[in-house]
């Protein structure tokens, strides 16, 4: 029988993060869309292109609420231009994220950036289903 | 160049030679049924054939994908080459899915490069499988893997659909879910080769692993295999070596008695008739929705009041001359 495509989509933060009832409410809302979420805790980021790649994701939204969002998303940027899934592969955080942090994301090639008070996380499954 | 825009020829080149990129894109393809599919098919199934498939079903939260994870992560020390496809329920209503087995094989195999993880929704499909789930074996077994671990939707009582793919079919059970009459009752409980009491750990594992013995001993043989019970604690790493030395010794009695050729066999009839009934369908959507004569038959039901039963007898030689024109006129 004929299957529909289906957006798939990896939504991860770290394990050291403890701040998850915003990821999970967002993994919810896009399940909801019709959308395959695959959901995760790292404990090293490597891990996450790992897993985009074998799960053959079209998105990566991250969230972090604590520390590592430079490093973590610097590595990310890296190994999936090492890989060849940039261009593949739509990256987007959220979290507690400051003006100049996002500046620098958006810099280094990450798609959308979500931070307090930009609005609701409909947005974000807008974002995440265009 | 864009992976999506690659042929599925230069992707099967790509899978044998060992890219990891290239396995998710085809399975990717093979899931949705893409009309590359069968040509996908034929470049792959040379090359497959070799890996040992192990079914794992059993109640949501019984610790299926714990288990999954400390097998894999065994195996690969071991130096093997495992795979795993775990299928969790799609939603009837919105078609979409949350696939939470991989995270509880993150800290096993989260980056271990030898075990290739896949998860699947299961796209309507009853019987705690997906409708592609034989093909994606067939993927990863062309990738090279040697043992691919299926591990089913979190099932109730009945679903069955794994037997229908795997070699050897492991039952997951825990404590507390129901007194010794739920070992005797059909459906899941009959199809273990190896039934696993995991979390053995809890209270009432004893009781409920003697009232399990006594059931797998009672049980109907279908060939020589006893199945066997295999107590473990997945969390602890309790019991995965003895569930994995089970798991061989089944492994070795199917290919010694000749088994093995026979569950394979009856695993190609299923997937072969499921083809043809798909590609009959087809054909029978195309008819209905095109086809005059067809429109004159629910015309004449509807204004000559003929009878529908004799009808459907004559639409169905007009459309079995249809077939034979191969979908013309």
């Amino acid at each position: 029988m004929e299957t529909k495509t289906k957006k798939r989509v990896l939504v991860t933060k770290s394990d050291q993060d403890a701040h998850e009832v915003s990821v999970r409410y967002l993994t919810q809302l896009l399940r909801d869309k019709g959308m395959e979420v695959i959901f995760t805790r790292y404990a090293i980021i490597d891990e996450v292109v790992k897993t985009a790649m074998e799960e053959d994701v079209d998105v990566i939204a991250m969230s972090f609420y604590s520390s590592g969002l430079m490093y973590d998303t610097t590595r990310l940027m890296e190994l999936l231009k090492e890989q060849g899934l940039k261009d593949d592969i739509k990256v987007i955080i959220g979290g507690t994220i400051s003006d100049q942090e996002k500046k620098e994301l958006l810099q280094m090639g990450v798609d959308d950036v979500f931070m307090p008070g930009m609005g609701t996380l409909l947005d974000v499954v807008e974002c995440v289903n265009c | 160049m864009k992976s999506e825009q690659k042929s599925s020829a230069d992707l099967v080149k790509e899978l044998l030679g060992g890219s990891v990129r290239a396995a998710a894109r085809l399975i990717t393809l093979v899931e949705q049924n893409d009309s590359k599919v069968p040509e996908i098919m034929r470049q792959i199934y040379p090359h497959s054939g070799n890996a040992y498939v192990i079914g794992f079903t059993g109640a949501p939260g019984a610790g299926k994908s714990t288990l999954v994870g400390k097998l894999a992560k065994l195996l690969d020390q071991k130096g093997k080459k495992v795979a795993i496809i775990a299928v969790d329920p799609s939603s009837p209503f919105t078609g979409g899915a949350l696939l939470g087995d991989r995270i509880r094989m993150m800290e096993d195999v989260g980056v271990k490069k030898n075990v290739f993880i896949r998860s699947l929704g299961s796209r309507g499909e009853m019987g705690g499988l997906s409708e592609a789930t034989y093909r994606v074996a067939n993927v990863l077994d062309a990738f090279g893997k040697e043992y691919i671990f299926v591990e089913t939707v979190g099932t109730g009582q009945a679903e069955v659909e794994v037997t229908k793919l795997a070699d050897s079919v492991v039952v997951v059970l825990s404590p507390g879910m129901g007194d010794e009459i739920q070992t005797l009752k059909a459906g899941t409980m009959e199809i273990g080769d190896i039934v696993v009491l995991n979390k053995a750990d809890q209270n009432g594992a004893d009781a409920i692993a003697s009232s399990l013995q006594t059931a797998l001993h009672w049980a109907v043989k279908h060939d020589t295999w006893t199945p066997t019970l295999v107590k473990t604690i997945a969390l602890k790493e309790e019991g995965i070596e003895e569930l994995w030395e089970k798991i061989e010794l089944h492994k070795d009695h199917l290919v010694n008695s000749g088994q093995l050729r026979i569950r394979r066999e009856k695993r190609i009839r299923i997937e072969i008739c499921k083809l043809m009934k798909d590609k009959i369908l087809r054909y029978l959507n195309k008819f209905t929705g095109e086809s005059p004569v067809f429109e004159q038959g629910i015309k004449e039901i509807s204004i000559e009041n003929k009878n529908p039963c004799q009808q459907s007898e004559v639409l169905l030689e007009s459309f079995l001359s249809y077939l034979k024109q191969g979908g013309q006129g």
